[in-house]
């Protein structure tokens, strides 16, 4: 099968919402596509003394709402047009989640699994270099992504910092707490999910507490998924899987022994008070919430039939296939959109922005309650939106997030 | 008389001194003269022929007779007298004692190459001969090497290879200083067999005696406190208990031999050491006091050139604390254990499959004090690991083969040779330490160690500790080179060796060891230095403590001879491909393999209990044997080998080794996975035996897995090969190949060059012999 050039995807997307929204072909036609794109060739010298060129891209998609925001991937097959499609995505989602930031993306053409320490930093400098004219607090601002660490963003602030000879800690987020990144980031996806889950059983009328929840995918947000399940919503965890394959006890598992478990052996199977399921059966259990946290396309339309939960709460990006996603409205299954299911992290992201930027940072306790409030916000006018349409949440998702774009062009007067 | 000039007077005087001196050492008297003369030459004060010529002015003079007697009286009286003149009375001194070095010289050279002479003669040779302190000795190269080498052959190996480099490197007083560690029976020679000359050789190489050493090497390269008990001590006692009927135990079947095998730990635990070796046990573990000590095996086969034995016979380890009885007690079996694994199954049936049963093994063992220190009630060395002199774990072209890898681990190396699934040591391409393959922090922390191999010194046996708990023993000190801190995506080493790392945020990256150690620099030159050394490549066992290197381990390691170049058969229709694999470890071709053993990974997923999962293992092992001689491959789920059953089939080589092909599937979704089971033990074997491992990843994109071939109703020859076998139908299929296919065969192919491999059907290749 021929992969679809993802910057052609997100432009249907942005095309049906343009459609559903009625939006005049001047801005439908802006939002299409990047307004700003920056392409460039960095040398770095390597370890064994020959100098390598790199290629590295900018885009800053839509900037009406505010400094363009998103992350920065190295990968040795990154195109322009990935970069394009992820930096349309970060426009909606930083839009849906309502933080004044707009989308961008950037990436480096690099396999950073053949490249020293040393070789890393001074590529991550060269980047810097070469993009800090059009970067800064009040322009764009990077952040983690596909194999780029705290440690890459807390080099990158460096080289910014002695180009401008001041302290800039907010021209990247994901940096290392002690030099400026923001407590709370750890479990702000899956904190996130949580409180979208919570708002949207208020909504549709389901209890939760006491209720069973099944976590595909028992990795970093899968874990603080089935943690803060427990905690928040009184979730039951009865089932949690791994690469390897999952466990399952009706009677329910100790989150925290589990998490436990995992660090200590690196996998669920084999958890003593469980027995052993495969992933397929995982996600066929009859369970109040599943959380698909790990991969794309895990509900297929050849499983989403079997699918039993009544609330989807995507972690992951994209676990559910255009033609599931339909099976499962059909059942009258709740699925919480990836990307407003996940904007925890990036809702964090601009925390962590906000507390450099004023220079005091916020305890926990202040975090938690701001990404409530963001979250909280974030679902109803979704799902406001998708009444109004009568709409699946999914494409309310967009019609909020568009919206809130194009009415900010206006406002500018661009369109 | 002017001839009494008191001049005159004084030379005589000094003559007779001479005289004197030289007789009151009436053996040596020839060669001390013989040494005079030969500095009177050296120093050009006389020439040989007017030497000559007053010998001959003098016997005419003196009208003696032209005889070799007289000559020699006439020679001695002049090289008295003009030794008198031309040397001080030190220096005549020191020619005596040059003198007397030389005869115990010549007495070592003749006590070693005396056909029959017990190793204590050849002992007190030695010591006496090195009790004379060094010095020049003015002796032939060669009789240095026959010395040499007697005495190599006669202590530590007498193996032709290992000879050939050891008289290179090992001097007479490096093998002093080993029989000053060597326990031994006085009724009974032996040798202290293959790993502790493998060990002793590698160090000399490194720091050679007599060489410029290498300041790097000099400061951080140990051994670690050793003491060898040769294989006379075993002979011995198979003797004082009458065991010789064991001998003949390697000629059974293998059937018989595991049978019996379970008998001969009762028979061990009876039988008992003369009362003379229980004392030199004692006065042994008096000598080493209470100390942690590690019991190896060194057969005389074991790390032979070419045979590595990869664990297959058993070490021991002793806490070695506690009353000297119970100390002595534990020793005593210990001994036994290593012993008793010359009979076990797996080295037995190792030896069939290489021809070396009729060889009659002998076992000595190695005992040394284990490297590191007391963390709480735990016993470790801070880092341990195996390292290999080539490395073919490349995931980047830019790794450099000849620079070598290794397998480390925090804790005892028993964690970095074996199998142990789901744990995984940290692996290191040494020509780039501070690359790896995982980059973000979740795989970091996935592909790393979290459980230790640890002596608890309470209980007094080896433990798998997990790691938060030896992490709250250990000093920040010491974790600093070995941990780093998890802060979500963050992974970080710690910044200086104060910063207290909590053990719920640790992951082993061993990043400041690699990083800010002389550690990765030292092995990588180690590693070059024996490959050049042996003319062939090699692996070490090492630990790191303290900021030393400890050399526990070297052998030669057995390699595959690379096929240069495969070309994969272009325009195979889709409907003959098996599999294709896109993670290749070796150039290699199987042409024509009739069968292949199928364990259905889905099938064995569904085995509930421990036990139908172990006996899966079993009947794959009966397989192997019912198929000697067919060319089959194996394939099955996830890691064979491995301990761990959720994880793959646990065998033993000797469970696998007729098969050509050994082949893994593994159902892993989350992209590239590291090869973790290179330089363990059991990927060892695969290399020695020729068995091609190939694994599949079907959930990969780029790889492709024909199930259906395998499971198809009703081809399954299992209840016909192993009929007693056929309830296991379900989760073990073996199809015959040409049946299934009609009529064709199936060819495996891997390129390591293109990282690209296919299993496809053929017809039969009639290139084959």
């Amino acid at each position: 099968m021929e992969r679809l050039n993802p910057f052609t995807t997100a432009q249907k997307q942005l095309d049906w919402a343009a459609e559903k929204l009625g939006l005049d072909e001047a801005t439908h036609e802006l939002l299409r596509w990047p307004m700003k794109e920056f392409s460039f060739t960095m040398p770095v010298r390597m370890d064994d003394g020959t100098t390598r060129i790199f290629r590295g891209f900018r885009v800053q998609y839509n900037t009406a709402r505010g400094p363009a925001k998103g992350g920065l991937r190295w990968h040795p097959d990154e195109t322009l047009d990935t970069v394009r499609a992820l930096a349309a995505w970060m426009t909606w989602k930083t839009s849906v989640v309502d933080i004044p930031l707009g989308g961008g993306k950037g990436g480096i053409v690099c396999n950073p699994k053949e490249m020293s320490e040393g070789e890393k930093e001074r590529l991550a400098r060269a980047y810097i270099r070469a993009t800090a004219g059009i970067l800064g607090v009040t322009k764009d601002v990077p952040a983690p992504d596909v194999y780029t660490t705290p440690q890459v963003m807390a080099w990158m602030m460096d080289e910014f910092e002695t180009l401008v000879g001041e302290h800039h800690p907010g021209v990247i987020t994901g940096k290392p707490v002690p030099i400026g990144g923001s407590l709370g980031r750890h479990d702000a996806t899956a904190r996130g999910g949580i409180y979208v889950a919570r708002e949207a059983a208020k909504a549709y009328g389901l209890a939760l507490q006491g209720g069973t929840m099944a976590v595909q995918g028992f990795g970093n947000a899968g874990q603080y998924a089935a943690l803060l399940g427990s905690e928040i919503l009184g979730l039951r965890l009865v089932a949690a899987s791994d690469s390897k394959g999952a466990v399952y006890n009706p009677k329910g598992i100790d989150p925290a022994a589990l998490v436990q478990f995992k660090k200590q052996i690196g996998t669920v199977v084999g958890f003593p008070e469980g027995e052993t399921l495969t992933n397929a059966e995982l996600l066929e259990l009859d369970v109040s919430v599943l959380f698909p946290s790990a991969l794309e396309n895990v509900i297929t339309e050849e499983n989403a039939p079997r699918v039993r939960a009544r609330m989807v709460c995507e972690l992951a990006n994209g676990p559910t296939t255009p033609e599931a996603d339909r099976i499962l409205q059909d059942k009258g299954i709740l699925v919480l959109p990836d990307f407003l299911a996940n904007a925890g992290g990036v809702t964090v992201s601009y925390f962590e922005q906000v507390q450099n930027t004023y220079n005091y940072y916020w305890e926990l306790k202040d975090v938690y309650a701001r990404l409530d409030d963001k979250m909280t916000r974030a679902f109803h006018a979704v799902d406001e939106m998708a009444a109004r349409h009568k709409v699946d949440l999914r494409q309310a998702a967009y019609l909020v997030s568009v919206a809130r774009v194009a009415e900010a062009c206006r406002l500018r007067g661009w369109v | 008389m002017n001839e009494l000039s008191l001049e005159n007077l004084i030379g005589w005087i000094r003559t007779y001194r001479i005289y004197r001196r030289i007789m009151s050492h009436p053996k040596l008297a020839q060669p001390i003269r013989a040494l005079l003369r030969r500095s009177l030459l050296d120093r050009g004060i006389v020439s040989e022929s007017w030497f000559e010529r007053l010998v001959d002015d003098a016997a005419r003079n003196l009208n003696l007779a032209d005889d070799f007697d007289h000559r020699q009286e006439i020679s001695d009286a002049l090289t008295d007298i003009v030794a008198a003149h031309a040397f001080s009375e030190e220096e005549i001194r020191e020619h005596i004692r040059l003198a007397q070095r030389m005869e115990k010289f010549f007495l070592l050279n003749r006590v070693v190459n005396t056909e029959g002479a017990t190793s204590k003669q050849i002992k007190k040779a030695l010591k006496e001969f090195c009790a004379v302190p060094e010095g020049n000795l003015p002796i032939s190269p060669s009789d240095a090497e026959g010395v040499r080498v007697a005495l190599i052959s006669h202590f530590i190996s007498s193996q032709l290879p290992f000879l050939g480099i050891a008289k290179k490197y090992i001097t007479i007083r490096d093998m002093d200083e080993m029989v000053d560690h060597t326990y031994w029976n006085p009724r009974r020679s032996g040798k202290v067999g293959g790993k502790a000359a493998g060990m002793l050789l590698a160090y000399k190489i490194l720091l050679p005696r007599f060489s410029p050493k290498d300041p790097d090497l000099e400061q951080s390269l140990c051994l670690p406190e050793s003491y060898y008990f040769n294989s006379g001590i075993f002979s011995d006692f198979i003797d004082y208990n009458n065991l010789h009927w064991f001998h003949s135990q390697k000629y059974k079947t293998r059937e018989v031999i595991e049978e019996e095998y379970k008998h001969i730990s009762e028979l061990f635990a009876r039988a008992s050491f003369p009362p003379d070796m229980v004392n030199m046990f004692r006065r042994f573990l008096e000598r080493v006091g209470e100390y942690p000590l590690i019991l190896r095996s060194s057969s005389l086969l074991e790390d032979n050139f070419g045979h590595a034995f990869s664990g297959k016979y058993e070490s021991v380890f002793l806490a070695n604390r506690g009353p000297l009885e119970q100390r002595l007690e534990a020793f005593i079996w210990g001994l036994k254990r290593v012993h008793m694994s010359t009979y076990a199954p797996a080295p037995i049936l190792y030896r069939r499959d290489h021809n070396l049963l009729d060889f009659d093994e002998k076992m000595s063992v190695l005992v040394q004090k284990v490297v590191g220190a007391p963390y709480g009630k735990y016993f470790f060395p801070l880092v341990s690991g195996v390292a290999f002199s080539r490395n073919t774990y490349r995931w980047s072209p830019k790794i450099r083969e000849e620079d070598g890898m290794a397998r480390l681990v925090l804790g005892l190396g028993t964690r970095a040779v074996e199998r142990v699934g789901q744990d995984y040591p940290r692996l290191v391409a040494l020509s780039h330490p501070d690359m790896r393959p995982e980059v973000s922090a979740r795989h970091i922390v996935k592909y790393s160690q979290r459980l230790v191999d640890a002596i608890n010194l309470e209980t007094g046996r080896v433990e798998t500790v997990s790691l938060g708990d030896i992490l709250s023993h250990l000093p920040p000190q010491a974790a600093y080179w070995a941990v780093s801190t998890v802060e979500g995506d963050h992974v970080s080493p710690p910044p200086f060796k104060g910063q207290l790392v909590p053990p719920d945020r640790a992951v082993l990256t061993f990043d400041n060891l690699l990083r800010r150690s002389p550690f990765a620099r030292l092995l990588r030159k180690i590693l070059r230095r024996l490959e050049q050394a042996y003319g062939h490549p090699v692996d070490v066992e090492f630990a790191w403590h303290e900021d030393k290197l400890f050399l526990l381990q070297c052998r030669t390691l057995s390699v595959r001879e690379e096929l240069a170049q495969v070309e994969i058969p272009q325009n195979i229709p889709e409907q003959h491909v098996i599999f294709s694999n896109s993670k290749v470890l070796f150039n290699a071709v199987v042409s024509d393999l009739e069968y292949v053993v199928y364990v259905d990974p889905k099938a064995y997923g569904r085995l509930g209990d421990e036990t139908s999962k172990a006996a899966v293992g079993r009947v794959v092992g009966r397989i192997n044997r019912a198929l000697e001689g067919k060319r089959f491959a194996l394939f099955g789920p996830g890691r064979w080998g491995t301990n761990d059953l959720h994880l793959g089939i646990r065998v033993g080589y000797e469970d696998i080794n007729h098969a050509l092909v050994l082949g893994e599937i593994a159902h892993e979704s989350e992209g590239v996975t590291p090869e973790v089971s290179f330089g363990t033990h059991f990927f060892n074997d695969l290399v020695e035996a020729r068995i091609v491992p190939v694994a599949v990843f079907p959930d990969d994109p780029q790889e492709f897995f024909k199930e259906e071939f395998f499971t198809a109703a009703g081809c399954s020859r299992l209840s016909e090969i192993c009929p007693e076998e056929a309830r296991w139908e379900e989760v073990i299929k073996i199809v015959r190949i040409p049946d299934a296919s009609g009529g064709l065969w199936l060819q495996v192919y891997q390129d390591a060059h293109r990282q690209k491999g296919m299993g496809f059907l053929a017809p039969q290749r009639s290139s084959r012999g």
